[in-house]
Formats: structure tokens, C-alpha cells, sequence
């Protein structure tokens, strides 16, 4: 609602005290923000009210009922009682009733400590049960998944995990079953509950219901120490509190920001952490010792300043003999932008090399094409889908790379906005969008038509009247244009030069935003940080430079002789593994800074071993430009360090040094040096453990009024047996509490208290340097080799990556190979459902098992791109703008 | 015995006169018809506005008969003006223990709501009509869909009804057996295809109801009242009945009576006339209780308590749906307390805790007292039980629980518990059901 025109400006009275509150606001959290808590077990403030609970009955006079707080919006004039006779009776009485058939099992119970029905129990339960009847049973625990337990005994039926299901995630894969009494949450016999998101379940249930399996009976929960951080995985960039028990990482929970991730994330960000104390983390520099005679490489340890003086002799001697442009840098999308600011300083000003990049797998996507008057980004925040009325996604499966993203968008949808999806294949979004499903290869015919509102209709495959529709739908306001990588190793240039030049010109005349969906936790740090060739901190302008495939066919050639590879996986990542493996056997010298020792890393001649995401301070910029903090919750492996202390080492090397002793320090070098980030401050990215609202954040003289006495502890001390004997009721003196009593129980208010910083998005006009435009490539699919499959790669949100592949957790759910195709192309084949086929490139082949289905269009095959036993890249040439492939058994 | 003969007679009855007069095919299409179907429809199209019939049926006082006894009038005129499309849900989803009016009325007389579907669509403007029906009733359904058939192809159902231009198809949606059902907003979700639980109110059905879109929920008795209601008039209406209660209504009586069935008697005819209409109490024996207006009405004893559904709220009690299930003194109250308490426990839809969780206690002691293992605490437990659902001192239906099934199952037990407190004593006291053996010593007694 635009603000001219909420109302606001009502008074209402709670606890006798009158108060100013915003008409329509629920009643609960009116009440929560003057630091008045009602008790509440289905209430959620990411979710739709269902009052069914009964446990936040309040009275308000003139109702002949009490009501549920969480289901009455305030009025003008309203007088509320939360602590009332009424009120405190119906609340003791509805407690006891939900423990009649509770175990009460808290003892072996994960949920106990952090529990909010302990925590009610205690403040608002009557102490002592009259119950003296057989509690009802069932099986316990059982398996709803790989991942989420089911104690249904004790389960309080709140519905929450089955609203999350239904209302926010749309996998709607547990329900309430049965009736009254005997209401049990369960799934299907044969449907597992492997929603992407099925860890929230957990942590919203009140009770200890769900539980999470991996973390079962690790650790109680005050034992464990909680940092606010930011999920390293993808460029949603979801606020998490990773949580540590000793010196290991034991479970990590969403922490809510209702502008990124409203509550939730998902269960690679919940599950996908504990790589950081695998077993294979490097704990010392390694360097290669060149065999002879045949043997095999080995590699040895060496201490750090030897390596550094080894790697610093080196490149100088690069530098001297075959000049800086020799020397290149790839990488760098999940570390942080102070690591991502020494590396430019040390690449860019001191080496003075214009070979930088960060793209791995997106390679072969130009985001320079997106710069919007020379910022390589997004205009948009997540914020602005809500309010858009036509959403156009141009990217990859945001349900598999961008979960949360994902979770928005069918929000958005939810408010109205009409989402336009063109991919060719059917993606998640599908379910919930109008499809364009284009013709694979034929982007660039779909975005003329798109552009011209349909006027100009080139054959793409979709059907004219739709483009026509959507033409339409595109020409309403707002517009956010989402586009992204669709298909690892596929470039039409053309096509997103168009789709760029046509969404900016709608950004000019402010009717559209342009969201671009970089891939990494960091990969938009890395473009404002300049590690992007032609594209220098804050998005200046550099001189050209080589991309990472430019590089890589560049060191084979032997012009570059120095490659340093940041966190990049190139064998498995890069979208031509052959040209990877060709670079890394070509002679130039490889210096790798990697957690693992990946294929990448065996093949180079140094390697460091870097801290990881969990062990270092930085920051994070998010595909909205949103900058988050990332901290550090256990110490790194004595051998590791930190990619920014390398790197200023090096520079130090080499001639530069620098003072900074931190990267807090770098941070307030990036805020000096880097014209978006002027004003940049880790301060103002929040902190994510302040108070959280009570009487502290209210202005004195209400919270003086809202309740006559200074703050009372927490808890109100729990009722002893003779408190009750006599059947009298005991009232609490007051009914106001000075901090949240429930651990982990989020709250509307949690969700705008850390919001991060979104870096000003204006930078000087004019086309983007880093991109020459060129002409599109149209009917690249008329090019087709008879039989030939047009090769869809995509990202799975389970893959076979350095982290997720050493995430315990996430180990049981990593889903296997395979190769889909439409069932016409599988029948023509004569290919079976399940059967092992052999998929070949020009490139390379490979064996993996066939799945049939209409997701994937006629003329397409399409893969995973790095899965456990098969590696997409193997197939993929990246001198062609697509790859084509023949499938057989 | 004349006096109760008039009760019954032609003059004092309407809503059963077709299947009374003709009960070889008062269903069909033709004898409907031969006996005036559809002539109200008829006249109602020709000759009045939908305004006019809702002040119509405002001005009869017609009060809902599925068992909160609304106004109709008043209901259907808080559909929004200008909102479209609306649609008119029947309710023949009649679960009531104790209640088969409606039942005999779908069976025996479907014409005549399907006449008061079509003119309460036509007061509303709705051009849908769907009709809940309990899924349990066989035959009902088989009829009513029979009737709507002729009548589509009669041209009485459709688009232009009887060649006039208003519209209104109806559509017949079979219920799967759940009590909830019968409310209006869990049979809403039920008609959507959901689990049938009780929605959040507001919005109002009558505001944002079956589709979201404005929806009247009426009972098929009360829809059956209208033909007459507009062939007659207001006034001819409230000839019948009381002032708060004009007309007659349909009174299943079962139990303790000679001759159990349905009757319809003037609303405000009294107790134990009712009872007489039924045959009386047989064998001699004495009325201990009557459950006047379904389980979830509180018993009484009174059979001076004129059956209106101002009367008997005034006596702490309801109408109701109007079901009559009397008790004579063989009757074991905790027997049937935990009967009426095991229905609503096993009817109860979970959604909201008092209700889900408070019949499943009420039950368990209940069962427990009844067979023998009863504690001197339980009388108090239970009536404590009955407070932490519905408090005894708030105003009525001022319950805890979500929708009033919870409410009722208390309002009903806490009337058992305070009429025979003895009883439930002598089960504690005794360690059985002191009626139960009474009864077994008397048929050994026989026996012997």
C-alpha cells in the first residue's frame, strides 16, 4: 500500500495503557511491539493467520468472545486485555490442554532449551495437569525425509510446517491427516519430503515435532554459540546464524530480513556448512615436486613465507620476462570483497595485468551486456517484485540456483504480478507462470519478439498470440526484468544485448528495473570490485583485458604464464573441460587458493590453503548490490589463511606494501577508494544480535505507561505445586517482558532490523566500455547436425561442488546423474526410461542414466551440470556459442 | 387427544402437506406440479424484485432452521450490492444426532426446495446454486438429482427459467461424511475441495464465502418455507408460531416414544405436547430428560417449555435443529453423556486445540465412569472441562474454541452433569453403571 494512503494514526488501549498504533495491524504484533508478549504457538509472521491454537486469546471489550490477537486487526478505539482474568484463564487452560497428550519428553528432546512450548509452558501454563488418562500414541520418530525427523507425539498440530508447505515453499509434500483427536502431520507413503526447503519446517515447529536428522542429539541448545553471518552458497546471500558447539559448526538457521529472505532459506544454505571442518580442508601450503623418470608428481609442505617468497619470485620473473598481461587471475565469487580488493590491488595496480575474472561456469555469459549505464547490475531489489505487475525471467531455474529467489517470485506471484518465464525448458517457475518456451538456441528471436511487443515475430517456437500477450504484460508498469545464465557454455551475445538495450531504455523511462541474477555468494562483489576484464572497481572502466575461457585458451597458447586461481574449480567448472585441462598442463605456472585439494588444485604448482567462509570477517554483496556481513564463527585450520593476507603478502612482495591488518580495515579502504561504495560501513550493515524490541525500543514515556514498574526478568518463576493446591488462580503481576522470551522464535520485527546495505546503483551514463555490441546470432538452431540435441545444461541445487559434495548433511541428498529427454526424441531412439545411455559431444562423452519427460522440449537433451560421476563440461565446447550432443544406448 | 390432532391437522400444517396427501410420488415432477410447485417461482419472477422478496421473507420473520436460527431475510440482505458472481449454498448436509427432517424432506419432497433454492436465488441474485448433500443419504440424493434433472429439462432450471430471463443452475455436491460439514464455513472449504474445517471469520460467508465470492448458506427446511411464503404472504406466515418464532417447524422426535418420527407443529407448540404428538412416553414409563434441539443442546426436564427458539434460549437451552430425543428413567446419563461426548470428540476437525483436545479428555473420563472406573474428582473434572471450553459465566456461544462444535460439547455435558449429579456419584460410588444393573438383575429376574 503507498504510504500516502495507509491509514495510520489510531489509538488503541492495551493493558490500560492508550497507545498509537497503525489501523489493520494484527493485533499480536501491535501488542509485541510495545514489548507486551501474547503467547502463541500457529501465529507466524512470514505466514497467513489461522488462529487455530487458541493460545494468544486476549479480551477485548465489546467482544462477546475473547479473541486470537494473531486473527484481530486493531481498530480506533479498541481496549485490550492480554492480562486480564479472562484472558490468563483461557491461556493456562489452552496450555494444558495442548501438554495433556505431550510426552513431555523434553529431556531427550533436540527442541529442549530452545523450545517455545518449555517457554510458554513456563510463563503461561498452569504448572500442574489434571490429566490423568492414557496419552494418545503413535510411532515415534519417523522419517519424513533424509533430513527432517517426525515425532508426532509430540506435535501440537499448529499447522505451521504444513502452511510453510502450502503457502510459502508450494511443495505441498506433508498435510494434516485424519481428524480431531487423531490429527497427525504426515506425508505420503511413497512421497518423500525433499522440498528444498524442508529445514524450515524445523525451525518454525513450536515444538520438537520436526527435527532436523543431522543435527539430531549433537548438541543442547545451550551449548551451542550462535553467529550471525551470511550463507556463502548462492547471490541470494540469505542472513544465517551458523552455530558452534566447541570449535565445530553443528547447525545453521535462517535469521529473517524481509528484504532479502523474509524468514526463510534453503537447505543447501541450512544443511550445506559443515564443510568447513571436512576432513579434506588443505592445513599447509603445498608445492609441487616434479618427478622424474616417470613417476608420478608429488606434492610438499612448505611454510608460508617460503611459498609466498617462491610465488612472489615467480610472478615477478613472469612479469620481467614475458611482461604483466602474462600473468592472470580467475576466481573469486565466494570470497569476500576485501579478499576480492587485495586481489585487485595486487593484479590490476601492482602486477598491472587487465586478465581478471570471476566467472567459473558462467563463463560464457556476458554480463557486461547488463551494465546499466556502466554499473554491471541489478536496478532492482527483491522488494520491488512484490510491487511489480509483470515479472520477466530470462535465467537460469531459480529453484535450483537461487532458492529464496524462487520463493519471492512465487510470493510476488501470490500479490498479483503476473511472471513471464522464457526458458525453453519447463522450470519450476512454470507451475506458477505463463511459459514461454522458446526453441533452445533461439533466444535472440524471443527477445526480438518480446522487445517489438510481438510485431516482429521471428520463429522462436512460441506461439505468436503469447508473445503478443506478453508483449503486452511487458508493456504495463513496474517491470523488473530478471535475466541470468540459462545454460552453462550456451553465449548469445546478441540476444542480451538486445534484452539489455530495450530493459534499460524501459529503466530510463522508469518503468522497468532490471534484476541480474549473478550465480555466487559473491560474483556481484567481484564485478564492483574489478574483477571483471574492462571493468575496474565501481564499476569504472579498464583498460580490455581476457575472460577466463580467453585465458585459459590464451595460457595454452602460452600467452599467459601465471595463472592464479582463486576458489575456482576450473576442471569441473569451466563449460570445456578439455580446455581446462589443456591450460593447466600447459606449462604456465598455477598457483591454486582452494579449501580442497580439488582436481584443479593437484594439477597447479602451489597450493594455498585458504580460510573458509565460516573463519573470516568479510562482507558480501548480493545480486540486489546488497552488502551483508559475514563473520566468523569457528577458528580456520592452523595452516589456512585468509585470501586477503595472501594476497596483501604478495603485494608486499612485490614491492607494495600495504598497512591493512584486517579487512575490516580494507573495508574502510574499499568505502575511500571505491566511488559506488562511498559511505560503505560494516556499521551500517547492522547488528544482527541487537536488542530485540521491548520496552527498550519503545519511547520511555509509553513503556513507563504500558507498565507501571521498571523491566521484570524475563521468566516469570515457575508455579510450585502449592502455588496451585488449593485451586486458586495465580496472576503475574504483569504481563510485559523485557526481551523476546523465545529463542529462535523470529518475529515481523526480527525482519527489519537487519536489513544490510544496498550500494547507491548510479554511476556515470553512457554504454558499458567492457562490451562492444554485437550483431545477434539468429536460427543458431538451423546450424543443428542431422539428430544432433541441442545440450541444456543446468545447474542442480545438489551438486558435485567443492562444498556441497563435502557437506555432510547434504551427502544423503545429492541427487544422482542423469540425461532427460522428451519422450518423442527418447521414442524415436528407442531409448528406456532408467537405461544407461552414452551422451556425446564433439568434445567428450558420457555414460549416465536416461529420465523421459516433457520438461525438456523436442531437439534438446538435457543434463545437470556437475553431478557425482558426471561432469556436464566434459561435453561442452566453449568456442561455440552451443553445444550439440547424440544420445545412444 | 383432539387438541393434538389439531396440531397436526391440514389447517396447521404446510411444509409436509404434499408427501402427507400424496406419499406414492410427491417427488415427482408431476405430482409436484399438479399440487402447485413452482407456481411461487412463477409469480415470484413476474411479479417481484429480489428486494422485494427479502423484505418479503424479513417481514414473514423466517428464521433459519438448521439450527442457529438466523433470520433469512436479514442474512441475505448482507451480500455486498455490487459484487459479483454470488453464489446460494444449500446446507442438506444434516448430521445432528437426532435430526432427519431434512433427510425425509429431500427424499419426499425435493421440488419443493429446489422451488426454494430458485426464489432465494432469484432474492439474491445468484445464478449458482449448489446443493451439499450428506453423502450418507442414498435415496435423498438419488431424488434430488432426479428433480433437478426433470426440472432442467422442463425448463425450471437453467438459463432462462420458465422463459423468463432469470437464470439460475443448480448443481448437486455429495459430502463424505463429516459432521463439521453441516458449518457453513467448513462446508464451504469441503464444496472447494479442501478438508472441511471451519474458516476464519470475518470475512463472512455472505461477504467472501464459497470461491471468495459473496455466498448465502441456507438450510433446506428453511428454503422448503418459502414457496408458501410468497404464494401466501408474510402475514398469512406468521399466522403459524410464535412472535420471535413464526411458522411451523419440522420436529424429529426419537427415543422414548411410541411412535418416533418427524412432525410438524407450530414453533411455540409445547414439550410435552410434542411428546403426545409422538405417542407418548410407552410402557408406563417416566420422561427423565429430553434433548430438545440436538446434541449440542443442554437437556432439560420441563415439558411445559413451549419448543420456540426464544422460550428455549431463555431456559439455557436451544431449538436447534430441532431434534427431540426423549429419555425415560431406564436411561443411564453417563452412558449417553459419553456418547453424545465420544460423537462430538470423534466429529471434532482437530483445527483448534480446546475442542480437539478437550472432548478427547471429556471422553476418556467419561468412558473410564462408565465402566465402572470413575473417581470421586470426576464430576468436578468434567464440569471444569466444560468451563475451560466454554466459560460458564461469559455470554453464550463465548467458547474458546474455534468454531462452536467445542462449545456445544461442553453447553450440552455441563447440563447432564448438573441435572444428575447423583448419577455420576453412584457410578464412583458403585464402580458401574448402577442402571445397567439394575437392568441386568431385572432380566435375571426374568430369566429366572
Amino acid at each position: 500500500m503507498p504510504p500516502e494512503t495507509r491509514d495510520t494514526g489510531i489509538r488503541l488501549t492495551i493493558n490500560g495503557t492508550e497507545l498509537p498504533a497503525e489501523n489493520g495491524h494484527l493485533l499480536i504484533d501491535v501488542a509485541e511491539s510495545y514489548g507486551v508478549f501474547v503467547p502463541r504457538f500457529c501465529y507466524h509472521p512470514g505466514m497467513d493467520s489461522v488462529a487455530a491454537c487458541r493460545m494468544c486469546l486476549v479480551e477485548v471489550e465489546g467482544s462477546r468472545k475473547l479473541l486470537p490477537a494473531c486473527a484481530t486487526p486493531v481498530t480506533d478505539g479498541m481496549v485490550v486485555h492480554t492480562d486480564s482474568t479472562p484472558a490468563i484463564e483461557a491461556q493456562r487452560s489452552v496450555l494444558e490442554l495442548l501438554l495433556i497428550n505431550h510426552p513431555l519428553d523434553c529431556p531427550i528432546c533436540d527442541r529442549g532449551g530452545e523450545c517455545p512450548l518449555q517457554d510458554q509452558a513456563l510463563n503461561f501454563g498452569p504448572g500442574r495437569s489434571r490429566y490423568r488418562e492414557q496419552k494418545r500414541h503413535f510411532k515415534k520418530p519417523i522419517a519424513l525425509s533424509e533430513l527432517v525427523m517426525l515425532d508426532r507425539e509430540r506435535c501440537v498440530l499448529c499447522w505451521r510446517c504444513v502452511r510453510f508447505c502450502r503457502e510459502v515453499s508450494g511443495d505441498k509434500e506433508i498435510e494434516l491427516l485424519d481428524r480431531g483427536s487423531l490429527s497427525q502431520i504426515n506425508r505420503g507413503p511413497a512421497e518423500p519430503f525433499d522440498s528444498y526447503f524442508s529445514g524450515n519446517t524445523i525451525q518454525i515447529c513450536p515444538v520438537g515435532a520436526l527435527t532436523s536428522k543431522p543435527y539430531r542429539f549433537l548438541s543442547r541448545p545451550w551449548d551451542l554459540l550462535s553467529t550471525a553471518t551470511t550463507c556463502s552458497f548462492c547471490a541470494v546471500g540469505c542472513p544465517l546464524s551458523v552455530e558452534r558447539r566447541g570449535d565445530e559448526v553443528l547447525r545453521a538457521q535462517a535469521l529473517p530480513n524481509d528484504a532479502v529472505n523474509s524468514f526463510w532459506n534453503c537447505d543447501k544454505g541450512r544443511y550445506g556448512h559443515r564443510y568447513v571442518s571436512h576432513a579434506d580442508r588443505l592445513l599447509a601450503p603445498l608445492v609441487r615436486r616434479r618427478a622424474t623418470m616417470g613417476e608420478a608428481d608429488t606434492f610438499e609442505d612448505m611454510p608460508w613465507r617460503d611459498v609466498l617468497d617462491a610465488v612472489a619470485d615467480k610472478l615477478t620473473s613472469t612479469i620481467a620476462e614475458h611482461g604483466p598481461a602474462s600473468v592472470g587471475f580467475i576466481g573469486g565469487s565466494h570470497a569476500t570483497n576485501e579478499d576480492l580488493f587485495a586481489a585487485i590491488l595486487l593484479f590490476r595496480d601492482v602486477v598491472g595485468t587487465p586478465n581478471v575474472d570471476f566467472r567459473t561456469f558462467d563463463a560464457a555469459f556476458d554480463y557486461g551486456a547488463f551494465g546499466k549505464g556502466g554499473v554491471v547490475g541489478s536496478s532492482s531489489q527483491f522488494e520491488d517484485l512484490d510491487k511489480a505487475h509483470t515479472i520477466l525471467w530470462f535465467g537460469p531455474d531459480p529453484k535450483e540456483e537461487l532458492p529464496v529467489l524462487y520463493l519471492r517470485l512465487r510470493h510476488a506471484v501470490k500479490q498479483g504480478a503476473s511472471l513471464l518465464v522464457a526458458h525453453p525448458r519447463r522450470i519450476s517457475l512454470c507451475e506458477f507462470g505463463t511459459h514461454l518456451a522458446y526453441t533452445p538456441g533461439r533466444e535472440a528471436e524471443l527477445v526480438r519478439g518480446l522487445v517489438t511487443a510481438g510485431a516482429e515475430i521471428p520463429d522462436c517456437g512460441v506461439d505468436r498470440e503469447l508473445i503478443r500477450s506478453a508483449g503486452h504484460a511487458l508493456a504495463q508498469q513496474p517491470v523488473v526484468v530478471a535475466v541470468g545464465q540459462q545454460s552453462p557454455g550456451r553465449s548469445c551475445p546478441g540476444a542480451w544485448d538486445e534484452l539489455a538495450t530495450w530493459a534499460r531504455s524501459l529503466e530510463k523511462s522508469g518503468r522497468a528495473t532490471v534484476l541480474l541474477c549473478v550465480p555466487n555468494a559473491n560474483s556481484q562483489g567481484a564485478l564492483d570490485m574489478g574483477i571483471y576484464p574492462g571493468l575496474d572497481r565501481g564499476h569504472r572502466p579498464a583498460p580490455p583485458g581476457l575472460g577466463t575461457l580467453e585465458m585459459l585458451r590464451a595460457a595454452v597458447d602460452g600467452r599467459i604464464r601465471f595463472l592464479w586461481l582463486m576458489g575456482a574449480d576450473i576442471l569441473s567448472d569451466v563449460p570445456d573441460a578439455a580446455l581446462a585441462e589443456a591450460a593447466l598442463s600447459s606449462g604456465a605456472y598455477v598457483v591454486v587458493s582452494e579449501l580442497f585439494p580439488t582436481a584443479t588444485a593437484l594439477s597447479a604448482d602451489v597450493i594455498l590453503p585458504a580460510a573458509a567462509f565460516a573463519e573470516k570477517e568479510g562482507s558480501y554483496t548480493n545480486l540486489e548490490r546488497r552488502i551483508q556481513k559475514t563473520n566468523p564463527v569457528v577458528s580456520a585450520p592452523s595452516g589456512a589463511r585468509a585470501d586477503w593476507h595472501v594476497l596483501l603478502d604478495i603485494s608486499a612482495r612485490l614491492g607494495t606494501p600495504r598497512v591493512w591488518t584486517s579487512s575490516k580495515e580494507i573495508a574502510a579502504e574499499i568505502a575511500r577508494s571505491v566511488p559506488t561504495h562511498q559511505g560503505f560501513d560494516w556499521e551500517l550493515l547492522g547488528d544482527p544480535w541487537a536488542p530485540v524490541a521491548g520496552p527498550a525500543d519503545v519511547p520511555p514515556e509509553l513503556w513507563h505507561a504500558a507498565g507501571e514498574n521498571p523491566p521484570l526478568p524475563q521468566y516469570q518463576a515457575s508455579p510450585t505445586p502449592d502455588d496451585l493446591g488449593n485451586g486458586s488462580l495465580r496472576l503475574p503481576d504483569r504481563r510485559l517482558t523485557t526481551s523476546w522470551p523465545l529463542r529462535w522464535e523470529l518475529r515481523a520485527v526480527d525482519a527489519t532490523r537487519r536489513r544490510g546495505w544496498v550500494w547507491p546503483g548510479k554511476a556515470a551514463a553512457g554504454p558499458n566500455p567492457a562490451t562492444a555490441p554485437s550483431t545477434p546470432r539468429l536460427n543458431v538452431y538451423e546450424d543443428a547436425p542431422p539428430g544432433a540435441l541441442f545440450l541444456l545444461a543446468g545447474r542442480a541445487i545438489y551438486d558435485n561442488g567443492a562444498m556441497v559434495s563435502r557437506s555432510p548433511d547434504l551427502g544423503v541428498v545429492t541427487p544422482a546423474p542423469f540425461v532427460e529427454l522428451h519422450p518423442d526424441e527418447a521414442a524415436s531412439r528407442r531409448l528406456v526410461a532408467g537405461s544407461e545411455v552414452t551422451v556425446s559431444s564433439p568434445k567428450g562423452s558420457v555414460r549416465v542414466p536416461l529420465r523421459i519427460s516433457t520438461d525438456t522440449p523436442p531437439g534438446a537433451a538435457a543434463v545437470p551440470f556437475d553431478q557425482p560421476g558426471m561432469s556436464a563440461n566434459v561435453l561442452l565446447d566453449s568456442s561455440e556459442p552451443a553445444t550439440y550432443v547424440t544420445v545412444a544406448p | 387427544m383432539s387438541d393434538l390432532s389439531r396440531l397436526t391437522s391440514r389447517e396447521a400444517t404446510f411444509i409436509t402437506r404434499r408427501y402427507q396427501d400424496y406419499p406414492g410420488d410427491s417427488f415427482t415432477l408431476e405430482r409436484a406440479r399438479a399440487t402447485g410447485a413452482y407456481e411461487s417461482l412463477k409469480k415470484a419472477i413476474a411479479t417481484m424484485t429480489p428486494d422485494a422478496l427479502v423484505e418479503l421473507v424479513k417481514a414473514s420473520g423466517l428464521r433459519g432452521r438448521g439450527g442457529a436460527g438466523f433470520p433469512t431475510g436479514n442474512k441475505w440482505s448482507f451480500v455486498p450490492r455490487d459484487a459479483f458472481p454470488r453464489y446460494l449454498v444449500v446446507n442438506d448436509d444434516e448430521g445432528e444426532p437426532g435430526t432427519f427432517k431434512d433427510r425425509e424432506l429431500t427424499e419426499r419432497d425435493p421440488h419443493a426446495i429446489l422451488e426454494g433454492i430458485l426464489i432465494a436465488a432469484l432474492a439474491i441474485r445468484a445464478e449458482r446454486a449448489y446443493i451439499y448433500i450428506r453423502g450418507e443419504f442414498g435415496l435423498g440424493y438419488r431424488r434430488m438429482q432426479q428433480a433437478v434433472d426433470d426440472a432442467r429439462a422442463a425448463g425450471l432450471v437453467g438459463r432462462n427459467i420458465a422463459g423468463t430471463d432469470f437464470s439460475c443452475d443448480v448443481f448437486i455436491h455429495r459430502g463424505a461424511g463429516a459432521y463439521i460439514c453441516g458449518e457453513e464455513t467448513s462446508l464451504l472449504d469441503s464444496l472447494e475441495g479442501y478438508r472441511g474445517q471451519p474458516r476464519l471469520r470475518p470475512p463472512f460467508p455472505a461477504v467472501k464465502g464459497l470461491y471468495a465470492a459473496p455466498t448465502v448458506v441456507n438450510n433446506v427446511e428453511t428454503l422448503a418455507n418459502l414457496p408458501h411464503i410468497v404464494a401466501h404472504g408474510s402475514d398469512w406466515f406468521r399466522t403459524f408460531g410464535t412472535q420471535q418464532s413464526p411458522g411451523t417447524k419440522l420436529f424429529s422426535i426419537s427415543g422414548h416414544v411410541a411412535n418416533p418420527g418427524n412432525y410438524e407443529v407450530a414453533l411455540g407448540t409445547t414439550l410435552g405436547e410434542l411428546i403426545e404428538v409422538a405417542g407418548g412416553i410407552p410402557g408406563g414409563r417416566s420422561l427423565k430428560a429430553v434433548i430438545p434441539g440436538g446434541a449440542s443442546a443442554p437437556w432439560v426436564t420441563d415439558t411445559s417449555l413451549p419448543m420456540s427458539f426464544e422460550a428455549l434460549a431463555a431456559a439455557g437451552t436451544m431449538l436447534g435443529s430441532g431434534a427431540v430425543v426423549v429419555m425415560d428413567d431406564t436411561t443411564c446419563v453417563v452412558r449417553m453423556a459419553m456418547i453424545n461426548t465420544r460423537f462430538f470428540n470423534h466429529e471434532s476437525c482437530g483445527k483448534c486445540t480446546p475442542c480437539r483436545e478437550g472432548t478427547w479428555w471429556m471422553r476418556k473420563v467419561l468412558e473410564r465412569l462408565e465402566s465402572g472406573e470413575g473417581r470421586p474428582e470426576d464430576r468436578g473434572l468434567l464440569l471444569e472441562l466444560c468451563e475451560d471450553l466454554l466459560p460458564e459465566k461469559g455470554a453464550p456461544a463465548s467458547g474458546r474454541s474455534f468454531c462452536p462444535l467445542g462449545d456445544s460439547a461442553a453447553w450440552s455435558l455441563r447440563s447432564i452433569v448438573k441435572i444428575f449429579p447423583e448419577e455420576f456419584l453412584a457410578h464412583v460410588e458403585e464402580g458401574r453403571c448402577p442402571v445397567r444393573a439394575g437392568e441386568e438383575a431385572r432380566e435375571q429376574e426374568v430369566r429366572a
